[in-house]
């Protein structure tokens, strides 16, 4: 499997170096100048997302057929995403970590809020991680091109969700103490409630990896 | 003799088009040239034999195993027209994925091979010619030190030059007799030189798997009237057709036909030439 990941891990930066230099200044820039973590946390729903190219790569230049063609076990194939997926993932966490503790050493506010950088980067990661282990599924399921369409409508039609039922009147009568009594909860058992979520995302990830694998003996090329 | 590879009874069905009962074998020390217009089924027995697709019936043994299995798969080198890696990727780039791959990947050779075909190692295949890419795909082939080289159109879209040199390494690979190559081709010329049998299918069917010089002076190109064709047996017209220049017939055992028609012109018989009687009298 080795050899797989250095073929994604590869093929992905040929076609991404420039753009994720240009990324890394920019919002590193940003992050700084504004006093904003949201590119961070944004950088790494991108690199998660990135993976996805990986998919459509395979298949435009034919790699899908050749690689059943190589004494590789047919799961090894689909885990190989998973795990460039996780590395990409992993790079922009650590991106992340580095630029915001950066920007708070230059603005002064490294003291109060590191706490915070590090769980809100560990719920994005966990909710990355099982998101693009869906999107992960979906395009060996059908076609990257189709996963990305699917998982956009699925945001879409949970945001029309809240949208049509705040209209409706129905969210008027929803408990919003009991959402304030979680937040509160969270504030204080940070550190579980990030191990709880990136456990959460762990369980999502095998999942989609195993009904990929399924997925993936069943398919010709 | 040991067959590398032995198809029985393959059978593959799509909408539209159906591979039915195809037997093939590939001995040991061989190249064989399978053979048949666009979409008789060459691909489709290829992918099959290579686990990329799974066949609806018959049986397929690749160097006496399952073609899914890992040790079956680890002694063939594939070379597709159009499947290999991305193109932004070096030579460099594929020895270390390829080496992470195949246990008995030998980057040694694959350089040599990338020397021996004038392929820069740090230049990315997208700025490779045609040609170059599919050396580079043969490099990448014969770089674990396959028993067995199946080739899809590989080449097509060559200059003679490079056809010419990649046709002398193919006989260079079988020179052992342990070796082999099953290689799909439209240039039949290709196969005239160096295939040792031929397979030819023809609309989902293999008609026939020869030994090549057998088949090249078995079958001859009959050239008369439309009557004197008719005087034949049945048994040694295998097709026929009839033009403004007159009529001519694709015939087997020639010293048969000459003892019948004994002014008559036979000409020897191209390959292609058996394809387009054959193609033809089938559309009639």
């Amino acid at each position: 499997m080795r050899g797989l990941i250095y073929k994604d891990f590869d093929t992905l930066m040929e076609v991404y170096k420039k753009n994720l230099l240009l990324v890394a200044v920019l919002y590193g820039f940003m992050t700084v100048a504004m006093k904003n973590d949201f590119f961070l946390y944004f950088s790494i729903w991108m690199m998660g997302f990135y993976g996805l190219t990986a998919f459509s790569l395979d298949t435009q230049c034919g790699w899908d057929r050749y690689a059943r063609t190589l004494p590789i076990q047919d799961w090894k194939i689909v885990a190989a995403k998973f795990v460039t997926g996780l590395l990409y993932i992993g790079i922009a966490v650590a991106y992340s970590i580095v630029m915001g503790v950066v920007s708070r050493i230059v603005n002064g506010t490294l003291a109060h809020s590191w706490g915070e950088l590090l769980a809100t980067v560990g719920l994005i990661t966990a909710i990355v991680v099982a998101s693009t282990s869906i999107m992960y599924f979906l395009a060996v399921k059908f076609s990257p091109e189709k996963a990305r369409t699917y998982f956009m409508i699925v945001f879409m039609a949970i945001f029309a969700g809240f949208f049509l039922l705040d209209r409706a009147g129905i969210l008027e009568d929803f408990p919003v103490e009991r959402l304030q009594t979680f937040g509160l909860w969270l504030e204080g058992n940070a550190a579980l409630a990030v191990l709880l979520a990136l456990l959460a995302a762990a369980v999502v990830l095998l999942v989609m990896l195993a009904a990929a694998c399924g997925v993936y003996r069943r398919k010709e090329f | 003799m040991e067959n590398l590879i032995e198809v029985h009874g393959l059978c593959k069905r799509y909408k539209g088009f159906a591979l039915e009962n195809v037997d093939l074998t590939v001995p040991a020390g061989t190249i064989v040239g399978l053979i048949g217009e666009n979409g008789a089924g060459k691909t489709t027995t290829l992918k099959s034999i290579l686990h990329v697709i799974r066949p609806d019936g018959g049986t397929i043994r690749l160097l006496g195993g399952d073609p899914d299995a890992e040790a079956s798969r680890s002694e063939v080198g594939v070379v597709f027209e159009d499947a290999y890696f991305y193109g932004g990727l070096s030579a460099r780039q594929i020895d270390r994925i390829m080496s992470g791959i195949h246990r008995s990947w030998d980057s040694g050779l694959f350089f040599d091979y990338c020397r021996r075909f004038e392929l820069e190692e740090k230049k990315p295949v997208k700025d490779f010619s045609r040609g170059m890419r599919i050396k580079m795909s043969l490099a990448t082939a014969l770089s674990h030190r396959p028993r067995l080289l199946v080739l899809d159109e590989a080449t097509s879209g060559l200059d003679p030059v490079v056809r010419g040199e990649l046709l002398d390494l193919f006989l260079e690979f079988i020179q052992d007799e342990a070796h082999s190559i099953l290689l799909s081709s439209h240039i039949t010329g290709d196969l005239e030189r160096v295939a040792d049998q031929i397979a030819y299918i023809h609309q989902g069917r293999l008609l026939f798997q020869r030994d090549k010089d057998e088949l090249l002076e078995d079958t001859a190109i009959l050239r008369c009237a439309a009557g004197e064709i008719d005087r034949l047996p049945k048994e040694l017209v295998l097709a026929r057709h009839s033009g403004p220049m007159g009529a001519a017939a694709l015939v087997q055992h020639p010293e048969k036909v000459r003892r019948y028609l004994p002014a008559a012109v036979l000409d020897r018989a191209r390959i292609d030439e058996m394809m387009q009687f054959i193609a033809g009298r089938d559309a009639q």
